[in-house]
């Protein structure tokens, strides 16, 4: 670990002539005094005693232009020590040990590397020779607060003269102070720009109280239970504080207190407690251990552990500063509670202890390498700033020493502080994450180098460019690199070179062939930590927004997709499915180099270039290109369906036609919008030249799925089924062969035709089947055409019937399925079907739906029975009509059962047994009698109903005076004469129409 | 914070772990956030405390560990049926110097694991009186478990165990304490010390909490000393560990 602390004289020899250091304040001692002072903080410092010469901090008074020696010397009489000290940027208030407070001015020459300073105010605070114990400026305030014999005072912070507000002369009886913070560098969160003023917390003997210093004076007070404190400190509105035997918290808005530890002052002179961070303390117990506590009293880390108990401690986040009684300063780190650092003082100088600091770095030039000052160390007539070496630089200083791990720690801990402490986020840790995260990258720990460059910011183009083949590909692309991310560039050099370099240190023994392969896996895992990266870049533009430009953005899209063209095809298509902000020639050469021809076809089709598309996708369908991501011609489906150009489409078109009508058809049948505005007419011209089965699948379409009625497409697509019918069969022959089949076959089982087909896996049988089932479901075809073309090939057997049923020829269908084929499970559901198909006719469509279903039902009803009939009649008429007995029967008994009893008896030939017609005889004859009942019933109702209306007519006709209409009586419904032989008569004495009583009622109502 | 930190120094010593999973970014999320268990460890000096949590937290063993000073803390992240526990661990010193230091680590403390050591008499007495001060001063809700470690030692090197396993027992069980005997060494057991033990927190009174109130620091007090607590990658499944070695921790 680097050392990260230093030490910088501040004053030196501000109290009277001393043996040791000799004349203070003359330049000829300067050397001596520095070498003692300056020198061994100076070499245990690291990389600033590189940058800030050596001698610059070793300033002694002397100028004659500062008259502080002067005024000190004047007083040098008896001995004084520091007794107290805060330091607030150039100015040191030091309280001493003979009562007195002076304030120094500490500055810096323009072109001098050294301090001077000069004595500005010196008082005395009238209590005697008594030391002043605690000095506290609270700049804000303008007021000095000094704590001497128990007796606080508020000065003046220029005059150091007492405050002239009434309530603040001094308060007695205080033992110890504390503000809200101890670095008040440290913005005190919510209570900056709060107009409140400071308050400080006083440490009374048997009490706490709280001052608002300038203002107001005491706000609360609460009892303390056990001593006075020893000391205390602050953090927020909780106090930490050591009395005689233990180490306490107090809630300083609550006033509760809490026991954290005891302190046995047999072991150890004095308890010491010191700030670590927001909320956290850290306190020593008397076994000279460190324990770190969070605001609420909990253990927050493990402890740490002192050489010995040391004289007094202090923390500059993230580490602890202890004074040993050995002279030496014990650093540990806040975060791994080790040691990282002894810096030795000299034995003369005799350090006495620690005091808050806030000086901002820049305001002493030579301070600049540091962070801000939080820490002082004084002694009896000397002070010097202890200084931390930059956060960054310490980075550096274990990134050189190879210790990113430490570096990486550090540089979280800084950003957990900053985020705890609602620090504005400190944009140079970003460069540390990036230097960590190079350190990691070159290290080859690509995956944790991911983390930090995320959290670094790492411009994407510097990750880019390591990759040379990358570089080159976005070489000339008009971006500018920033200065940082020239610098991280520089760090991480080339890919080629981290890995040689990498495979040197570690493999150096290996031969040729392993190293290579080594390599190459390491070059591919960088590569793929880049392209987690760059995705990352993509997918968080908001905090990338201002480095993601559009050149970088290119940069980037650029490089992704040279990544995923190697070896991630789904990505790639993913990346340009979301659009890529690189122009087509950066695009275009990298998809053909690396074969990625379905890709390039895809990004076409996204820059509407779709016939250059369309000619690749052909290609590797028909395989002179090859990529394994090619899905099909569904593609080609996809971009045909899309375009409007029409010359292309039908290009492309006819050549998947030609291979796949069935997808091809899908072109004009997919719901673009295109094809809902489309000529159809054309589309199907052009499609009966290229393909007959794409005619009829786009047919089809038309007629299924978009409900098309145009008798034209009917009739064509009957034609289409019909060709094909006669094309499965060749000639008629075939046709009545596969009909006697199905005779012969329904002897043994009985079944209709249809069903027959259905069940037959020949070609011939498919296309029937079809033929039929479009004949029946479509009610637009031109039948007579179809007809002729029928009989003029012949042997089409229910297909005649189908189309018969359409053109009302029932009988002569219903022969075809009792005759020709003998298929009577066809005949019976023909009867069924034929009767259930017709549709209601228009006039009743207009009136009430459940009166238009009654009497569609009869009608039907109706055309069944005849239907039926007919078919018993052909079945009786026929020459083996015993044969057919038991189909008659089975018609009666089943479907037929609603046949009237009389229609059926004259038919039935006499012969026939009774028995075989019981089940039809008893059931019609039963029916016969329940309607005829039923009706019996409905009539008497009916003329209850008419005998009950006529007494009513007749009693208000008795009770009314008749009406008289004349020329002027007006119908009350629509105003006009009422001319006809029936009104009505209104009990208001109006008359209506009939036809307008309804209307009437409804507009009274 | 310490899951990162623990991420990056492990993987770049290329330290040698094969018991634990190698780092990987794609390790799947944890639902929800997890629950902080606070836990304690006690127990006279050289019974194996460190080494206990060396093992649940790392998978290792030293032999001739250094003594912990004051207090060390490490977390690691287990899973227990649906919930993600993250026990904080505080890891104390057992030598007398340091006891008042314990009242720190106890307080607010969810979880106590009280050990001695079987082959020394003297460390039960030790540890009862532990029980008792937790019982006194600690969070009266605490899940403590007394834990008789150095197994190996009776098991394989001979040497005569000084604790009754029984007597053990029906102390822990008369004072409502989980008991379990272990080896740090052999790593017999220990994890089912802490299944059983997040197994019995009231998890229903906690919230899982997103910051935990520790801020978490790696290494103990023992100076160069080390102990980087194994962070989310390196979590360790309490339901298939305590299945595996059911046999061997509850045998009695």
């Amino acid at each position: 670990m680097a050392n990260p602390f230093t030490l910088v004289p501040l004053l030196t020899s501000i109290a009277s002539p001393q043996p040791v250091n000799g004349s203070a304040g003359s330049p000829g001692a300067s050397e001596d005094a520095s070498g003692v002072q300056g020198q061994p903080s100076l070499s245990a410092g690291t990389s600033a005693s590189a940058r800030s010469t050596a001698g610059s901090f070793f300033g002694r008074v002397a100028s004659p232009s500062f008259g502080g020696d002067a005024s000190l010397q004047k007083d040098s009489g008896p001995r004084w020590n520091i007794e107290s000290l805060d330091a607030w940027d150039q100015n040191v208030f030091v309280g001493t040990s003979d009562g007195h407070v002076a304030h120094y001015y500490v500055d810096q020459p323009p072109l001098g590397q050294s301090f001077k300073w000069r004595l500005g105010a010196r008082r005395n605070l009238g209590l005697g020779r008594k030391p002043v114990e605690q000095i506290l400026a609270l700049p804000a305030e303008l007021t000095v607060l000094a704590l001497c014999d128990s007796t606080l005072s508020f000065l003046d912070i220029n005059t150091l003269g007492p405050v002239s507000a009434p309530n603040f002369e001094s308060v007695r009886g205080v033992l110890n102070i504390a503000t809200s913070s101890t670095s008040p560098s440290v913005p005190q969160g919510s209570e900056l720009g709060i107009d409140r003023a400071t308050v400080v917390t006083l440490g009374k003997r048997r009490s706490i109280q709280r001052w608002e210093v300038g203002k107001g004076g005491m706000l609360t007070e609460f009892p303390l239970s056990d001593g006075p404190p020893l000391t205390m400190r602050q953090r927020s509105s909780t106090l930490c504080l050591a009395d005689t035997s233990n180490y306490r918290l107090v809630d300083l808005s609550s006033g509760r207190q809490s026991v954290l530890l005891p302190f046995d002052r047999s072991l150890a002179p004095r308890p010491l407690v010191a700030v670590v961070n927001n909320d956290e303390f850290i306190i020593a117990t008397s076994t000279a251990l460190g324990v770190f506590l969070s605001g609420r009293g909990d253990a927050t880390r493990g402890t740490l552990q002192w050489s010995s108990y040391p004289k007094a401690i202090a923390c500059h986040f993230p580490y602890t500063l202890a004074l040993l009684p050995n002279n030496t300063i014990q650093i540990h780190s806040v975060i791994t509670q080790s040691v990282v650092q002894n810096l030795p003082l000299p034995t003369l100088q005799d350090p006495r202890a620690f005091s808050s600091a806030s000086i901002d770095t820049p305001s002493l030039r030579s301070l600049a390498n540091y962070e801000p000052i939080e820490v002082a160390l004084f002694g009896a007539d000397w002070a010097s700033a202890v200084c931390m070496t930059r956060i960054e630089d310490q980075v550096e200083t274990l990134f050189l020493a190879g210790d990113a791990e430490s570096a990486v720690v550090l540089a979280e801990a800084t950003y957990e502080t900053a985020k705890t402490a609602k620090l504005p986020y400190p944009e140079n840790l970003h460069s540390v994450y990036r230097k960590a995260g190079c350190a990691l990258f070159s290290d080859i720990l690509f995956e944790e180098s991911l983390t930090l460059f995320k959290k670094g910011i790492l411009d994407p183009a510097v990750l880019i460019l390591i990759f040379p083949d990358l570089a080159a590909l976005a070489a000339g692309d008009g971006f500018q690199l920033s200065e940082a991310s020239l610098e991280v560039l520089g760090w991480l050099g080339s890919i080629d070179e981290i890995v040689e370099q990498h495979l040197q240190k570690n493999y150096p023994d290996a031969d040729s062939d392993i190293r290579n392969s080594f390599s190459v896996a390491l070059v591919s895992n960088a590569r793929e930590t880049l392209i987690k990266y760059l995705v990352h870049c993509r997918e968080n533009v908001p905090p990338f927004a201002p480095d993601l430009d559009d050149p970088r953005k290119r940069m980037v899209d650029t490089a992704l997709m040279e990544g995923y063209a190697e070896n991630d095809g789904d990505a790639l298509l993913a990346l340009l499915e979301s659009g890529v902000a690189c122009d087509e020639e950066t695009v275009i050469p990298i998809l053909k180099g690396k074969n990625r021809w379905y890709a390039l076809a895809r990004y076409f089709q996204s820059k509407t270039r779709a016939k250059e598309a369309l000619d690749l996708l052909e290609k590797l369908a028909d395989g002179n290109l090859k990529d394994k991501d090619y899905p099909g011609l569904q593609c080609i489906i996809e971009i045909l369906s899309a375009t409007s150009d029409d010359e292309v489409l039908w290009k492309h078109a006819s050549w998947v036609l030609l291979r796949d009508p069935a997808l091809g058809v899908e072109i004009f049948t997919s719901a673009t919008e295109r094809n809902r505005a489309v000529d159809k007419e054309d589309v199907l011209r052009r499609l009966s030249s290229i393909s007959k089965k794409a005619k009829r699948l786009y047919l089809e379409w038309l007629i299924h799925e978009s409900g098309l009625e145009e008798s034209q497409y009917h009739t064509d697509l009957a034609i289409i089924y019909f060709e094909d019918v006669t094309s499965a069969a060749t000639t008629h022959e075939r046709l009545k062969e596969l009909d006697e089949v199905f005779t012969a076959s329904s002897l043994v089982i009985r079944q209709s035709f249809l069903s027959f087909l259905s069940k037959r896996e020949d070609l011939l049988s498919k296309e029937r089947l079809a033929f039929i089932s479009f004949l029946t479901s479509s009610r637009f075809y031109q039948a007579p055409i179809l007809l002729a073309r029928m009989l003029q090939f012949g042997g089409f057997s229910v297909e005649r019937a189908v189309v018969y049923s359409k053109t009302g020829e029932h009988e002569k269908a219903l022969k075809i399925f009792a005759q020709e084929l003998k298929d009577f499970v066809g005949a019976e559901e023909y009867c069924i079907n034929a009767s259930s198909e017709t549709v209601p006719e228009t006039e009743h469509e207009q009136e009430n739906s459940d009166r238009a279903l009654e009497s569609n039902l009869k009608r039907s009803k109706n055309l069944r029975n005849a239907l039926l009939l007919t078919l018993i009649r052909l079945y009786l008429k026929s020459t083996d009509r015993d044969s057919l007995a038991g189909e008659v029967v089975r018609l009666l008994n089943g479907s037929g059962s609603t046949i009237e009893l009389h229609e059926v008896l004259p038919l039935i030939p006499d012969q026939w047994s009774l028995t075989l017609l019981q089940p039809f005889l008893l059931r019609a004859m039963r029916r016969n009698y329940h309607d005829r009942t039923e009706g019996k019933i409905i009539y008497q109702l009916a003329k209850l109903e008419n005998l009950k209306i006529t007494g009513r007519l007749f009693h208000s006709m008795k009770e009314r005076e008749p009406m008289v209409l004349s020329r002027a009586t007006a119908c009350a419904g629509c105003s006009t004469r009422i001319t006809e032989p029936f009104f009505v008569s209104l009990p208001n004495g109006t008359a209506v129409h009939l036809k307008c009583l309804y209307t009437e009622e409804a507009t009274d109502k | 914070m310490t899951s990162r930190t623990s991420n990056v120094s492990s993987s770049s010593r290329g330290r040698d772990e094969p018991a634990r999973p190698a780092p990987t970014s794609v390790a799947p999320a944890p639902p929800g956030k997890p629950f902080q268990v606070k836990l304690v460890l006690l127990g006279e000096a050289a019974v194996g405390k460190s080494s206990l949590v060396l093992r649940f937290v790392n998978n290792e063993y030293q032999d001739n560990k250094e003594p912990t000073i004051g207090a060390a803390f490490l977390t690691q992240k287990c899973r227990l049926d649906d919930k993600v526990v993250k026990f904080e661990i505080w890891d104390t010193a057992g030598q007398e110097r340091f006891h008042s230091l314990a009242p720190m680590y106890y307080r607010n403390a969810q979880a106590a694991v009280v050990v001695y050591d079987v082959t020394k008499a003297p460390s039960l007495d030790r540890a009862k009186s532990w029980v008792k001060e937790l019982h006194r001063q600690a969070n009266p809700n605490i899940v403590i478990a007394l834990v008789g470690n150095k197994l190996d030692l009776v098991v394989s090197s001979g040497v005569p165990r000084a604790v009754d396993a029984e007597e053990a027992r029906v102390y822990a069980e008369e004072m409502g304490l989980l008991w379990f005997e272990t080896s740090a060494k052999t790593g017999e057991g220990v994890s089912e010390v802490f299944t059983e033990i997040a197994k019995k927190i009231p998890f229903d009174l906690l919230t899982p909490r997103g910051r935990p109130n520790a801020i978490t620091g790696a290494a103990g007090a023992n100076g160069g000393q080390n102990s980087v607590a194994a962070g989310a990658d390196g979590r360790v499944d309490l339901g298939i560990a305590g299945g595996a070695q059911a046999q061997s921790g509850c045998a009695c």
